[in-house]
């Protein structure tokens, strides 16, 4: 396995992750299972593609044709903002619009999994609306700026993944460690009851949360499609839904609701993802969208074994464990 | 257009949709499962189907090779010989059929079982998330995965044949006679599913479904066993899935394509059930009978618009129809109905809380009625 394989593995679970910790984020205070999430990641992408047509706005940018000004370089970098904000300021509209009267009513996980369904299929709806009269319904990856740094082969939209996953990671410990909303989205995620009864504004709390998560996956949004393109060949649109499926899948593995598991479950998916598809291709000749069976089979065996995920595991004791099992082995052997 | 024959055509496509609802609405409806795998489930239909057109009947019936769809001569030697020789008798393209829808509910239930397993005991969302996966897993196995439908061509299959029955009961064979034969039976089976829902539905394995969805800890406590009752649930739903399956792709389509059973498609399914009437049988019926009209509708009005997201218009149907059936009627257009027990018609008897065209008749020379209503 050369370097460059590894680099691009790591950023494509970079960009998962930042997809995936961003429903993390808003399922730890909100407890709703969102299946509206992949509307996010490609609202992202599309407001990426919207803020460089309108930059070149009287150029060749229906079609095909925006392939040729999206390519990911530093001086198409602004271009995220946009990406974030709109995926944000969705996510928040959704969980301000929807969920939480829908909350408020109280009701049940069930209804409120069904609304986020409802909700899926309209958002993909007014993005077909975008994407078909800009004509980019089916379009390509339109690559990124390649660099060689000491024999490596890496792209920017690689280095950019990793450089927002730590932006994103280092800001979410700043905020729940030293502001007043980041420890109060703490305290509604562990006790909310308590949390509301000491006067927390439960509302205000959650709407950051939810505003960050659709922001984020906004962000690995476009990242993922710089790196795969339109995945199994489907339209744009599709992006966020084709990768729910990981999305959920790192989500579940980090324990539901868990920031930090998930980015690291979502690194692990990455490489074990990438290095299925390619095995996949190579050696048994088959399709790499057969390599989605890794993820599957993970969260099965997840869900069968640890339900809690990574960050339900005790690892000190684990640790501990496996320390006394070789005190014994070397007390038996004396 | 004749208006005739877009009814009797509109009122197959419902049939069938109504035979999916109905599955949904056992283990959605009755036991509070999200079940997000719908569409594995009819796929298994779809499964079984190929595999007895390609593999089963020819050798079993027809003393030919089985075909492999996934070799290249596959549609020279199966759509040349297999499928005349099949179609040719009208009582072995039954014999497909009822093959099937056999296999198919034999298939489902099985899925149902090993995609439910690791999560079956813990919340919802997780069961909801593993279903999904399930759905697409299954999917994109049968796009790559060849030896079972050939990939992404779509196959034909041999759907069962009306003529004769056309012909015992209009004495004719045009093509709309041929149409309302294809409507009877189809709306015969909604019937029959109809009547083992209802019956299921009111047996204490019914009640128990109901009780495990309203408080999983009242049932547990009183000693029942959460986890096994949603399984079988989900079992008896997955087998009538896998039979709707096998009646989608033979009757419906008469072809078979792995797209036919996209995840989404379990959505669709899903908000049948939710406008109709989330617990009630008649309601999954006639939210059938309204979305598919919808749906008809949007896609029509929508391609006719002449741009090019038109065709995309039934999402927004869709969304819609979920997110205000949601918001303005949680329970959809017919709400679940109380259970019909023994204890039930006692208590009715006692209470005067019977349908207003049987209190006349129970009431009959008890003088005063009470109605129910706690009077000051």
């Amino acid at each position: 396995m050369g370097v460059t394989f590894m680099v691009y593995s790591l950023a494509w679970g970079s960009a998962l992750a930042l997809m995936a910790s961003g429903l993390s984020l808003y399922y730890s205070v909100s407890k709703v299972a969102n299946f509206a999430h992949g509307s996010y990641v490609s609202m992202g992408l599309l407001a990426y593609l919207l803020a460089i047509a309108f930059a070149h706005w009287g150029s060749k940018i229906t079609g095909f044709g925006i392939d040729h000004y999206a390519i990911f370089n530093i001086s198409n970098l602004w271009a995220l903002i946009p990406a974030f904000l709109v995926a944000g300021l969705v996510s928040l509209a959704s969980f301000a619009g929807i969920f939480w009267p829908l909350m408020k009513r109280g009701a049940t996980p069930l209804q409120l999994l069904v609304a986020s369904i409802g909700l899926m299929f309209v958002l993909r709806f007014l993005m077909y609306i975008v994407a078909g009269s800009m004509n980019w319904i089916t379009l390509w990856t339109p690559g990124s700026t390649t660099y060689h740094i000491l024999g490596v082969r890496i792209t920017l939209a690689e280095i950019l993944s990793f450089v927002l996953l730590a932006l994103v990671a280092g800001l979410i410990a700043l905020l729940e460690t030293k502001t007043l909303i980041g420890v109060s989205l703490r305290a509604i995620a562990s006790n909310p009851s308590l949390a509301e009864a000491s006067g927390i504004d439960s509302f205000k709390v959650q709407a950051l949360a939810w505003f960050l998560g659709g922001g984020f996956a906004g962000l690995g949004g476009v990242l993922m499609f710089i790196f795969t393109g339109p995945p199994g060949g489907r339209p744009i649109v599709e992006l966020g839904w084709m990768n729910l499926l990981s999305i959920f899948a790192a989500a579940v593995l980090g324990g539901l609701g868990s920031f930090y598991g998930t980015i690291i479950a979502a690194l692990i998916l990455g490489i074990a993802f990438n290095q299925a598809a390619a095995w996949f291709t190579i050696y048994l000749n088959v399709s790499s969208s057969l390599a989605l069976l890794i993820p599957f089979g993970i969260t099965l065996l997840t869900l069968l074994f640890f339900p809690q995920g990574l960050a339900g595991i005790n690892w000190r004791k684990l640790v501990n464990k496996i320390r006394i099992t070789r005190v014994e082995e070397e007390v038996v052997r004396r | 257009m004749n208006i005739i024959s877009f009814l009797v055509t509109y009122l197959s496509v419902a049939a069938v949709y109504a035979l999916l609802a109905i599955s949904m609405n056992i283990d959605y409806g009755w036991a509070g499962i999200p079940d997000f795998g719908k569409a594995a489930f009819i796929a298994a239909g779809g499964i079984a189907a190929a595999i007895v057109a390609t593999r089963i009947v020819p050798p079993l019936m027809l003393h030919m090779h089985p075909a492999n769809p996934s070799k290249l001569s596959f549609f020279t030697y199966y759509n040349g010989k297999i499928l005349p020789a099949i179609t040719a008798h009208p009582i072995d393209t039954w014999i497909v059929f009822i093959i099937s829808i056999l296999l198919g509910g034999i298939i489902a239930a099985g899925f149902a079982v090993i995609f439910s397993y690791p999560a079956i005991r813990l919340k919802e969302d997780y069961l909801a998330i593993a279903l999904l996966m399930a759905a697409q897993i299954v999917w994109l196995f049968l796009r790559v995965y060849t030896p079972i439908m050939g990939g992404t061509m779509s196959m034909t299959l041999p759907s069962p044949s009306f003529k004769p029955i056309a012909r015992a009961l209009f004495h004719s064979t045009s093509p709309s006679a041929i149409d309302a034969a294809k409507a009877l039976f189809l709306w015969g089976l909604v019937g029959v599913f109809l009547y083992y829902a209802e019956k299921q539905m009111n047996s204490p394995f019914g009640r128990m479904l109901r009780m495990v969805r309203d408080d999983e800890y009242a049932a547990a406590a009183l000693g029942k066993n959460v986890a096994r009752a949603r399984l079988e649930s989900l079992i008896v739903a997955s087998f009538l899935a896998g039979v709707a399956g096998a009646v989608y792709v033979l009757i419906h389509f008469s072809s078979v394509n792995p797209d036919y059973f996209m995840p989404d498609l379990t959505f669709f399914v899903l908000t049948l059930v939710l406008v109709g009437g989330v617990g009630n049988n008649i309601g999954s019926i006639i939210g059938a009978l309204l979305i598919a009209l919808l749906y008809r509708a949007s896609y029509i009005f929508g391609t006719s618009l002449g741009f090019s997201w038109g065709s995309y218009l039934y999402y927004m149907i869709i969304g819609l129809a979920i997110l205000i059936t949601i918001f303005v009627r949680p329970n959809g257009i017919l709400p679940e109905k109380p259970v019909r027990t023994p204890a039930w018609d006692v208590y009715a008897l006692v209470r005067g809380k019977q349908p207003w065209f049987l209190r006349r008749i129970l009431m009959r020379g008890r003088g005063k009625v009470n109605t129910g209503e706690k009077s000051e």
